[in-house]
């Protein structure tokens, strides 16, 4: 079990008493399972072990429920290209069968993988990864429902070594307003070093809002309708409080050239298609080799932060632009920085490693 | 001093298909993806004018630069022209 456990209980309206909690499967690749509990004897409840007909991914947030119409909502990694990755089930008052479809219920393609859990709030289903989207509860993918806001610095690039990046993200505790438009108002953002933030917890009356570290920190934000909340440490204890695992960088690069030596693969390219990057490479000893990768928004992220990197730059320490009357500073429409489409010098460990020849090489980035 | 009319762009102008891109805050990231291609990032003002450019000619493009960065109507116009050339030269964008 990875997931944090929920339930949907009558007490308080709900068609049954379920404990709910996902799991990611120990071979990679196989479809995780979502269940249903009976929680007078802990056994799956019948009917109540879904995998998303064998494409349901790694499950590590919780469960949402909306009691008002027995929906249990969900997300999860993506288990293959194309596959969804935020999920509605309805439960009813049929203990036989707890788990049914949401009807109109639409997967939205292209949301990407998500170890968080969703909330739901004024008929709005919110999820996140590096983006905060907004569904339609209702439907998910109809026609203008969802909504999107990009958090351009929720990913991060480390460098545990010299050769060695590793983007993580989930870093930041953000506060967003939805008013409908297309792209919602990002109100804040706040992380402190090594927080890989838990599932947050709010305490609306007092206005407090309780988030975990990774560190073994409790945090309490307060001052949340002020431009950046008030954060206070109240408990450090070893060990963690709660928190996903960091999900390791999702990038990974052709296959290398044979030998895997640096003299042996001398170019590469990426070419864009409707649903994928190509990447096309060269070996030494070979003819033109293709690779393809989905196509995701962290491939240019990647590019470029991985570009900023090299440079010397941290672009997490750029600072922020804007003015108080909401305005951009202006600047001339202009090219901002420019590198060649080869993939970066930072990025070809595997190569480098093992010496010699001048030209590139493309290989897989080390597991940290 | 005297200026003339404004000239309205006598072709179209489309992104390349061989050019990947995406918005990432107000940046929008090109991908090249020519024989000798790149990477580039535009900053914030190219960015709008990169995300409208199919959608408007040039005096609409004006008008947005004018809208979100509150310049006048003459120096927007000029930088609208010299980035689009800009974009010509680099072979990010295409007539038609």
């Amino acid at each position: 079990m990875t997931g944090a456990p929920g339930a949907i209980l009558q007490q308080y309206g709900g068609p049954q008493d379920l404990v709910l909690v996902g799991s990611t499967h120990k071979t990679a690749g196989v479809a995780s399972h979502f269940y249903a509990l009976d929680p007078t004897n802990g056994n799956t409840a019948p009917g109540g072990d879904f995998d998303g007909g064998g494409k349901l991914g790694p499950v590590l947030g919780s469960p949402a429920i909306d009691y008002s119409t027995g929906r249990v909502y969900f997300a999860s990694r993506q288990l293959s290209t194309g596959d969804p990755t935020v999920w509605c089930l309805q439960v009813t008052a049929n203990v036989a069968v707890p788990f049914g479809t949401c009807a109109g219920w639409v997967h939205q393609a292209g949301l990407g993988s998500f170890d968080t859990s969703p909330t739901l709030r004024n008929g709005r289903l919110y999820v996140a990864n590096d983006d905060v989207y907004s569904l339609d509860a209702a439907s998910a993918a109809a026609s203008g429902s969802s909504r999107r806001r990009t958090v351009r610095s929720g990913l991060r690039l480390h460098r545990p070594g010299r050769h060695r990046p590793v983007l993580r993200d989930h870093e930041l505790v953000w506060k967003v307003s939805d008013d409908g438009s297309a792209n919602m108002d990002l109100k804040w953002s706040w992380t402190v070093d090594g927080l890989n933030p838990s599932l947050v917890l709010f305490w609306r009356e007092r206005g407090y809002l309780y988030v975990g570290g990774a560190n073994g920190t409790l945090w309490q934000l307060s001052d949340l309708d002020a431009p950046s909340p008030t954060a206070t440490p109240l408990v450090l204890v070893t060990g963690t409080a709660g928190s996903a695992p960091p999900r390791s960088t999702s990038v990974s690069f052709p296959p290398p050239c044979p030998h895997r030596t640096r003299s042996s693969c001398w170019s590469a390219a990426r070419r864009a298609s409707s649903t994928a990057w190509r990447y096309r490479y060269r070996c030494r000893d070979g003819g033109p080799r293709v690779w393809r990768r989905p196509r995701d928004p962290v491939t240019l992220r990647e590019s470029r932060e991985g570009s900023r990197m090299s440079e010397g730059k941290d672009p997490s320490a750029e600072p922020a632009t804007g003015r108080k009357d909401g305005r951009l500073p202006y600047e001339k429409p202009a090219v901002a920085w420019e590198q060649p489409l080869e993939v970066q010098p930072s990025l070809m460990s595997g190569c480098e490693k093992q010496g010699g020849g001048s030209g590139q090489c493309i290989t897989g980035l080390p597991s940290s | 001093m005297h200026h003339r009319p404004a000239q309205q762009l006598s072709v179209a102008l489309r992104r390349h298909p061989d050019v990947a891109w995406q918005t990432i805050g107000d940046e929008a990231v090109l991908m090249s993806l020519a024989p000798e291609g790149r990477v580039v990032g535009l900053n914030p003002a190219g960015s709008l004018l990169w995300s409208m450019l199919e959608e408007r000619d040039e005096n609409g493009l004006v008008a947005a630069v004018v809208e979100r960065f509150a310049i006048d109507d003459a120096r927007a116009r000029e930088d609208v022209r010299g980035f689009l050339a800009l974009l010509r030269e680099r072979g990010l964008v295409i007539e038609g």
